[in-house]
């Protein structure tokens, strides 16, 4: 990855923002903070930012009791999903296991550690679409960059998920998605499954990603933005259909 | 441009309110889908089922008491005998041969007695003979006219004679005895050769043969099966010996109702009564170890059977017990829990789960069991309240086809989870459930 300048060197350049002030920025005005973003293009720290949030959010109230319960109901939901029978005495050595800090700890390790996968494979993705289909000119640092900054919208996801997770003794699941506000509808219904997926930080997400790759690639944000959310529904129809019941 | 930042602003605020909102108040019942029926009274009958074999009350195989060549046979598999009724002869020449010299034999021994006899008489008058000669001799001598030795001569000749006839008289006994012993021998001939004579011992029916004329016969022996010649079996009276498994045999007793199926005439059933209940287990030679233990189970049949068969194979389901119009529970909503247990015997439940948050199915260690109270195995039902899997312990009673009686716990109008099997299987107290189809079964067929 190399830096490529945006910046006129006979013009003096703004200082960029500091990182806190950059992902405020991204939440409260995307179009501005990515123009910094995109000139001055800086990685680690936001990717540590979104990765030790994200770790926390899981790993912290697993540190508590509920957590640890919620935890432990969601590793038993996962392993009934793939088909295996949860018996009382598998059951007994889960619990037993999840009475340990362990599994908090390898949750805060695993978001800061897993969140720079994630944003490399993502990169990936979105470098190669726009710089080798679509012919931009963009780095792979640039395009990370957006793409980790962009994540701070998925940050106050989580930040506003884990209380409510926490309440309801829950944990994976999404809680913002649209399904929430149908709960009258069947959970195994097509609807109720496609609304499911359909989560606001989400879609937040994709907008303020949008607007980063479209001040980035110097495109409009309206057709990255389309272009994202029709693969974005497409996933979501396709996991409906695949998951009602 | 802020103040439509402050509406958007505002408005995301008041979604993500709402959806948190959403969130700890509604939670949406992840119900598994569930078939119900409904308690109901019904006629029930508990049985057991085991299958076996046919076989006469009465049978009787037939072999040689003595060796030889069968020259004569009467009978074929089938036909129909009576007690008495010649069925096979085996060559007689020997046997006969046999009586013939123990006869002359016989007929020797009383000639020679005959002869004794004679000589006995013949001793006696020798005797008297010399007793008169020694009177007389005795006189003489008194009158001085014979010498002493004539006199001791015929005293002499006296005790001879008395020794001759004690002898003789002794040889008489010896020659009856004898004649005693050729006629036991003669009878022993006489009977041997009657067994070369086979007739039946039963009225009944020729149901094997296993010899044909000319073949040689051996003696028969116990456990030996190659040795019987003929079976004949009374069909009149027709049982069924059939196993039963261990774990079903206390219920069995004498004179319980059965049904015997008879795979040969799968269209009828006939019924009979328990007349024997084994009290060993059947010991198969060789048998792997993993074999189940039966006991064998005789059930005779209240009728009689046309163009049956020894050794048709069939089923006999007896009546171990009846109820009449019982509260009853489906079998298959019938399940088994570990259940806390006070010391009392009541049972402690989960705590209800608070809205908002999701049910868990966390189990109550043994450590954090409060004083007093025991885990375990409880044996029960799922009935339906409020949405919620409510697991309701029962004791049951007897075992009919589909249905098992309760004694406790349910009552005729209550609401049981019958299927599908996995929820059943896999349902725990409090989960929440949806009802899908509901059914009454008051006939319980």
């Amino acid at each position: 990855m190399t830096d490529t300048p945006m910046t006129d060197p006979s013009h003096p350049t703004p200082p960029c923002p500091g990182l806190l002030a950059r992902a405020i920025g991204i939440i409260t005005a995307p179009g501005a903070m990515f123009v910094h973003v995109v000139r001055t293009p800086k990685v680690a720290g936001m990717i540590f930012l979104v990765g030790i949030v994200a770790g926390l959010a899981q790993g912290l109230p697993q540190l508590t009791e509920r957590g640890r319960a919620a935890a432990l109901e969601m590793q038993v939901q996962q392993m009934e999903n793939f088909g295996m029978q949860v018996t009382d005495e598998i059951y007994q050595t889960l619990e037993a296991r999840s009475h340990s800090n362990l599994g908090a700890y390898t949750a805060i390790v695993g978001g800061v550690v897993g969140t720079p996968f994630v944003a490399v494979i993502m990169t990936t993705l979105l470098w190669g679409v726009f710089n080798t289909v679509m012919g931009g000119t963009a780095s792979f640092k640039q395009v990370m960059a957006v793409l980790v900054h962009s994540q701070a919208v998925s940050t106050l996801g989580v930040l506003f998920a884990a209380p409510i997770m926490y309440a309801r003794g829950t944990m994976g699941a999404g809680v913002a998605n649209l399904g929430a506000l149908l709960p009258m509808l069947d959970e195994t219904s097509f609807l109720a499954k496609f609304l499911g997926t359909i989560d606001l930080f989400a879609v937040w997400w994709v907008v303020v990603l949008a607007i980063g790759l479209a001040t980035l690639y110097k495109k409009k944000a309206n057709s990255i933005a389309t272009g994202l959310f029709v693969f974005y529904g497409v996933v979501a129809l396709i996991w409906a259909y695949f998951t009602a019941g | 441009m802020n103040r439509k930042k402050l509406f958007i602003g505002l408005g995301l605020v008041v979604l993500l309110a709402a959806i948190a909102y959403a969130n700890l108040n509604f939670t949406r019942e992840t119900g598994v889908e569930v078939n119900i029926e409904t308690i109901a009274q019904r006629d029930l009958e508990a049985v057991v089922s085991a299958s076996g074999k046919i076989r006469p009350k009465k049978s009787v195989d037939i072999s040689a008491d003595t060796m030889g060549k069968v020259v004569g046979l009467a009978v074929n598999e089938g036909d129909i005998v009576t007690a008495g009724q010649f069925l096979l002869q085996i060559d007689p020449r020997n046997l006969q041969t046999q009586v013939n010299r123990t006869k002359a034999s016989l007929a020797a021994a009383q000639s020679q007695l005959a002869e004794t006899k004679n000589s006995v008489e013949n001793a006696r008058t020798n005797l008297k003979q010399a007793q008169d000669n020694l009177a007389r001799q005795q006189e003489l001598i008194k009158a001085g006219l014979t010498p002493r030795e004539t006199v001791d001569r015929a005293e002499n000749e006296v005790k001879l004679r008395e020794s001759d006839l004690a002898q003789r008289l002794q040889s008489v006994k010896t020659q009856e005895t004898r004649i005693q012993q050729e006629e036991a021998n003669l009878e022993n001939a006489q009977y041997d050769l009657n067994k070369v004579q086979i007739s039946s011992p039963i009225d009944g029916i020729v149901t094997r043969r296993n010899i044909e004329e000319g073949e040689t016969v051996v003696v028969g022996t116990m456990n030996n099966a190659g040795t019987v010649l003929l079976t004949v079996a009374d069909l009149s009276v027709i049982e069924t010996e059939i196993e039963v498994d261990e774990t079903d045999i206390p219920f069995i007793r004498n004179g319980q109702l059965a049904k015997v199926t008879i795979d040969a005439f799968p269209e009828k059933t006939f019924e009979g009564r328990v007349t024997e209940v084994g009290n060993s287990a059947i010991q198969v030679a060789g048998a792997a170890t993993s074999r189940a233990t039966n006991f064998k189970v005789v059930v005779t049949l209240d009728e009689s059977v046309p163009d049956v068969r020894p050794g048709f194979t069939c089923t006999a389901v007896i009546t171990t017990a009846t109820r009449q119009q019982a509260v009853s529970a489906p079998i298959q909503a019938t399940t088994v829990r570990e259940m806390v247990v006070n010391s009392d015997g009541t049972f402690v439940r989960a705590p209800t789960t608070p809205a908002g948050q999701v049910a868990s199915r966390r189990i109550t260690t043994p450590a954090e069991l409060e004083p007093g109270q025991t885990r375990k195995e409880v044996e029960g039902v799922f009935t339906v309240a409020e949405g919620k899997a409510v697991f309701t312990p029962v004791t049951f009673g007897i075992a009919g086809e589909k249905y098992l009686e309760v004694l406790n716990g349910l009552k005729a109008g209550d609401e049981v989870i019958t299927g599908p099997f996995t929820s059943v299987r896999s349902l725990r107290d409090g989960d929440p459930v949806k009802v899908t189809t509901g059914f009454t079964n008051p006939t319980g067929k």
